[in-house]
Parts: C-alpha cells; structure tokens; sequence
C-alpha cells in the first residue's frame, strides 16, 4: 500500500514536471537576451488580452478593431524582443538556436539589403499552431513569440484591411 | 565370511558403479573389529567417509548458517531507521526525475523569467502594441506571399 502511495506520488511530480514547460520559445531559448539590457523587451499577458474586448477603443475604426480582436481572442501571450545593435549577429545567432525539429520554417524571406524575415511555427498534436515566432532582422534585430492558436489567415488579412483605412499605419516601427 | 562377494563389490565400488545400498553394505562390512589382513589397507578410507559423513551431518542441522542468523531485532529505533531509507530513496528518486527531466537542460536552468516588469502600464497601451505586432506580422507574411508570387510568376514566364 505504502509503495503504491509512493509510486503516485512520483507519478504525480513527473507529471507536474511536465506541466510546467511552457511553450515558448523565449523562455526556452532567448532568455539570456531578455536580462541583456541591450533588449527591449515587451510582454502582452493573457490577462491583457482579455481586456482587450472592454476597452473603448472607440476612435478607431470598428472593423479593424474587430479583425484585431479576433485574431486576439486565440492570443495566450504576445513577447517581443528587439535591439539595433548588431541585428545581423543577434538574427544568425538566433537562427542557430532554435531547434528545427520542435519549430517548423514557414516561410524564410531573403532580401539582398539583409532584410531578412522567418516564420516558425509549432503545432501541437492536433496541428493546430501553439505558437509563432517571427524573426527579422534589418534595421532592428525582432524577434516576435505569438503563442496560442494564430490564425495565419486573418493575420495576412489584417494588413489589406488597415491599407484601406489608413496607409500611415502600415509603416512599421 | 563371503569374501568373493565383497572382492566383487570393491572392484565395482571403485568403478564407481555400485548402488547406495551396495556401498552401504560396504560401509557396515569395514566397521567391523575383526578384518582380514588382505582388507586392512581399505580400512583408513571407509573410517574417514564415516568421520567425514558424521561431521557434515552434525553440521547441517546443529552448526548450518541459517540457524546463526538472530531474530530480527524488532526495536522502535531500528524500525525508524528503516523506513527513513524508504524516504530518502523516494526522494533521491524524486530529485533523479526532475534533475534528467527534459526540461530541465542547459538552456532552462536560467532562472524562470520574471515577465511581469516587461508588461504595459494599462491595456490601451497593450493593444497598441499588440496591434502593431500583428501588423508587421501581417506585413511581412504579405511581403513572403507577394515574393513568392513574383517568383512563380517569373518562372512560368521561362
């Protein structure tokens, strides 16, 4: 009886154990970059997002603010890293670590001016995607971790619609 | 005395082909006082298997090992001491899975990321950015897209 009690409880913490490899990239691969004090880093929780939907956003333009909170409610955690020094060293460095087995290229993007730009994408068992990483490198060094369901459809969507309402915001930062 | 019989049975005995009972037989013949000059030489072996069998049993049921053995020492302390090395085997266990767990490689044995301080003041703020990131994501997914329109489109041209 003892024993059996034993072997649930090790059961048990092998699973908590388990439990607690989030999917994330940063927190997996890039954390040395997050205390670099050469970074900035920007983190958008759960708890954020959610308030997303009672905010009054009212200013903006209803349809994009719908598309943007659609593709939102599927979003468990947005991280951005980013630096101008040295973007090509940070992007190469990045490209290297991130194991290509657990996170799939999407879509890599040449550019001869070094504006380069990765997709990568996990997918759990049921191939939905459990998170997306955008990696560029250019004037910046960014590196991007959406993590929950992306739906990569009504994101590419989302530029055609904002193009319409307003070209400024199409500039990126 | 039928000295034939046991001429026969010697030869067969150190043949090695005589049966229990036959060796027995043997064994009795040679404990007798009286014995025949020409069996006196045989005498000194049949005396050391009968010391040598006398020891081994004497030995198997008043000296064998197990019976050295004490009762097992039923003592609160001793218990204790015991089932301490239950638990410190449970936990070396324990510590053992987590220590070769997967996650706990070279990259993750940084401290866990106190993300909370990266966080935006209000979720006006959150929104801004997030909308912001979702665009360069949208951007740059449309850039690849038109690319590789481009690039099909140049190679149907061929």
């Amino acid at each position: 009886m003892k024993r059996m009690q034993m072997l649930l409880l090790l059961a048990f913490l092998t699973g908590a154990v388990q439990a607690f490899a989030q999917p994330n990239a940063i927190d997996k691969y890039f954390s040395q970059y997050v205390e670099d004090s050469r970074f900035s880093v920007i983190y958008i929780s759960p708890r954020l997002i959610s308030m997303f939907k009672d905010m009054n956003v009212g200013s903006m333009d209803d349809k994009e603010t719908a598309v943007l909170l659609d593709i939102a409610k599927d979003l468990k955690g947005l991280r951005i890293l980013s630096t101008d020094i040295t973007p090509e060293k940070f992007y190469k460095e990045a490209r290297e670590k991130i194991n290509t087995k657990e996170y799939e290229v999407l879509m890599t993007i040449r550019d001869k001016d070094g504006d380069n730009v990765d997709f990568l994408i996990k997918e759990n068992a049921d191939k939905k995607v459990e998170e997306l990483l955008l990696l560029a490198s250019g004037d910046d060094f960014l590196l991007m971790s959406f993590v929950g369901n992306i739906d990569l459809d009504k994101v590419s969507k989302l530029a055609d619609e904002m193009k319409k309402d307003d070209p400024e915001k199409d500039k990126n930062d | 005395m039928d000295y034939k019989a046991i001429h026969d049975l010697l030869d067969k005995y150190f043949e090695g082909e005589t049966s229990l009972e036959e060796e027995k037989e043997l064994a009795e013949f040679f404990q007798q006082k009286e014995l025949s000059q020409e069996f006196q030489s045989f005498r000194p072996w049949f005396d050391y298997l009968k010391q040598e069998k006398s020891r081994a049993s004497a030995a198997r049921y008043s000296n064998a090992p197990w019976l050295q053995v004490q009762p097992k020492s039923q003592k609160p302390y001793f218990k204790i001491i015991r089932h301490l090395g239950k638990v410190a085997a449970a936990m070396l266990l324990a510590w053992a899975a987590f220590y070769f767990s997967p996650m706990n490689n070279k990259e993750k044995q940084t401290a866990a990321i106190d993300w909370s301080k990266y966080e935006p003041a209000n979720a006006e703020e959150a929104f801004r950015l997030t909308k912001k990131a979702l665009l360069r994501t949208s951007a740059e997914l449309n850039r690849g897209a038109a690319l590789a329109v481009k690039e099909v489109t140049k190679v149907k041209r061929k």
